[in-house]
């Protein structure tokens, strides 16, 4: 049986033709032939922040979350793996970028390989993923591959800078599939349990939910909508409790 | 179904002129206000409780619903919303038992938790205990209006020993209750749990979200056994600017909201409009976005909107109650009435909760012997009792 893995981009592409973007999809084509490598079928998505730049704006003043902004989020949700690529200024992610992860849901992350990558015009910027997006990805119960990825404009230039950079998103990219494919693979509702993860939807799979067959897709719940269940909503006795 | 107006005294400047009105001017006006929701035939008057500029709201609302009482003769008068989280539970009881007295029983209140993190310490809460509070809180005030010499004792105030609130509730029926939430699905489940009503304010949130909201509430009322799902008490509020001429409405409103402290400088009134239930337009407009929220929210018993913030001026808040009066309500009471099952309650007022609790209707907190919650709470006894004895 192979295997399916859905991996979204979350990327702050500011020009049409920027090296963000030349970064994710250099990065996205390697997951993609890492995987096929070891039969797993890849699909990948790229979300880019800019088109949500008002979105983001709104919420931050009024609490509101647009429908584009809400269609985002779910995307990040649905997906096994999240790689995140951005251009750094004066030494951290644009703030557009971290905004995005700062608005997004508690516990947005919970179980999903995520793969940092930054773009800078100088290494002297280069560990500004570390210091800045590996936290904020780890708060979220993201689990960062230990490989990061950053671009200098001396990688897009020089021959040896070229190579190095390859073999970094290949080293990273490896990473990133075999860890996925573990946390895939692994028994789904026995992990479920120990990490607190509402599976919203494997109550409606039923039965199929705990059969192999369900696939990878069985407990890719939204922790949002199920607090609003009344079948698992915390009864209000044991609110009550002691209080009365 | 009852309609009406909530309002939270804010003081803003107005955008267009500069001016700023005065406390005591703003408060001035806002019991005009409240005077002329009844003169032009709608049911209610809310206000907010707040302790800190640039709001007049009062900190304590029996303050300011005493006073428009004694003007007014019909007007039921509610909070929107009452801080269960930093009142006191025994003045909560005490104030709102006073001026229930003095309306004849034309007060309501709509609980909150306040969405001020600074609010708390003044009073010596902890905003990390805000659900805790609300629960233990709103717990002790049932208890007070029903029970006389009560031995109590919780986690955040002092103990309480054989102590009876003063006076006690009218016909002793306290009054009705609302627990006001945007967003937790504890509050809801509080609601549902006693029997009260839900208000969800219903301004900055997509309709898809209130509803799941109002959906996990009419559900566990059914489960606590109070009835039916589509019989538990709903209020929405909702905020509307209206002229004759829908273009005229958005010309004027632009400058407030775009100024506004709360969304300005954020998203365009169109696209707030389009995503929450903002609406600015024609009387006609109103009406229609209003009919749909029974669309998702079910039949429900009190719809309450915002029009006296952002700085209007205040004969601009009154021309407002006018268009509602003359062109709004009238056509929403007709059309709310049609197909409304005849099982759907109305909106509770004194008279219909004196009738309910002397033919002994009272909802019984938690769920009576009928409900699936008691039938849950047997079975998980007698679930306890088989491993004890194993």
């Amino acid at each position: 049986m192979s295997e399916t893995m859905k991996i979204v981009a979350v990327t702050t592409s500011l020009s049409e033709d920027s090296t963000t973007l030349k970064l994710t999809d250099r990065i996205l084509s390697t997951i993609a032939s890492v995987g096929e490598s070891v039969g797993i079928e890849i699909t990948t998505e790229t979300l880019n922040i800019r088109s949500l730049s008002s979105a983001l704006t709104d919420m931050t003043l009024t609490g509101f979350r647009s429908e584009q902004l809400e269609a985002a989020f779910d995307t990040v949700a649905e997906a096994d793996a999240i790689v995140t690529v951005s251009p750094v200024y004066k030494v951290a992610p644009v703030g557009l970028h971290t905004l995005f992860w700062q608005l997004i849901d508690e516990r947005a992350l919970t179980r999903k390989p995520v793969l940092i990558a930054s773009t800078g015009g100088s290494p002297r910027h280069s560990l500004a993923g570390e210091t800045v997006l590996r936290p904020m990805l780890s708060y979220l119960k993201g689990i960062v591959v230990p490989t990061t990825v950053f671009a200098a404009t001396d990688d897009w230039g020089s021959v040896e800078g070229g190579r190095a950079l390859t073999t970094r998103i290949r080293q990273a990219g490896e990473e990133f599939v075999s860890l996925t494919s573990t946390i895939i693979g692994s028994g789904r509702d026995d992990l479920a349990e120990v990490t607190g993860v509402p599976d919203a939807e494997s109550g409606a799979a039923g039965a199929g939910a705990g059969s192999p067959a369900a696939g990878p897709s069985a407990d890719r719940g939204r922790g949002g909508e199920s607090e609003f269940d009344p079948e698992r909503i915390t009864p209000f006795a044991q609110l009550l409790e002691g209080r009365s | 179904m009852e309609f009406g107006i909530f309002t939270i005294g804010d003081v803003t400047t107005d955008p267009t002129d500069g001016t700023t009105v005065t406390e005591h001017q703003r408060i001035k006006n806002t019991v005009e206000i409240a005077k002329k929701t009844e003169e032009v035939g709608l049911d209610v008057f809310a206000t907010g409780q707040h302790h800190n500029p640039p709001f007049v709201a009062p900190a304590n609302p029996p303050v300011l619903l005493s006073n428009i009482a004694a003007q007014t003769s019909t007007l039921e008068l509610s909070t929107a919303t009452t801080l269960i989280t930093t009142t006191d539970p025994v003045r909560i009881a005490e104030d709102y038992s006073y001026a229930q007295h003095l309306s004849e029983g034309r007060i309501s209140l709509i609980m909150g938790r306040g969405n001020t993190g600074p609010v708390y310490p003044w009073f010596g809460k902890d905003i990390r205990q805000g659900i805790g509070l609300a629960v233990e809180n709103y717990n002790l005030l049932y208890r007070l209006w029903r029970e006389r010499n009560l031995d109590w004792e919780g986690q955040f105030r002092t103990p309480l020993n054989g102590f009876t609130v003063t006076p006690t509730p009218l016909d002793e029926v306290p009054p009705f209750v609302w627990h006001g939430s945007i967003r937790s699905p504890e509050i809801a489940e509080q609601a549902a749990y006693y029997g009260d009503g839900f208000f969800h304010n219903n301004i900055f949130w997509p309709t898809s979200h209130t509803a799941r909201m109002v959906q996990l509430y009419r559900q566990r009322y059914e489960y606590y056994g109070h009835g039916k799902a589509s019989q538990a008490i709903v209020g929405l509020g909702g905020q509307v600017f209206m002229r004759k001429n829908s273009q005229d409405a958005v010309r004027e409103f632009r400058p407030y909201f775009d100024n506004a402290p709360v969304y300005g400088h954020g998203p365009s009134l169109e696209d707030f409009s389009t995503q929450t239930p903002l609406t600015v337009g024609s009387p006609q407009q109103v009406i229609e976005r209003t009919l749909s929220f029974r669309d998702w929210a079910g039949d429900y018993q009190r719809q309450l909107f915002l029009i006296d913030h952002a700085g209007l001026p205040h004969k601009t808040v009154l021309e407002q109650l006018d268009l509602l009066g003359e062109e709004v309500i009238p056509v929403l009471r007709k059309e709310f009435a049609k197909d409304r099952p005849a099982d759907v309650p109305d909106a509770p007022n004194h008279q219909s909760l004196v009738i309910r609790h002397r033919e002994g209707r009272d909802p019984i907190p938690g769920g009576g012997p009928e409900s699936r919650a008691f039938a849950d709470r047997q079975a998980a006894a007698a679930e306890k009792e088989g491993a004890d004895q194993a």
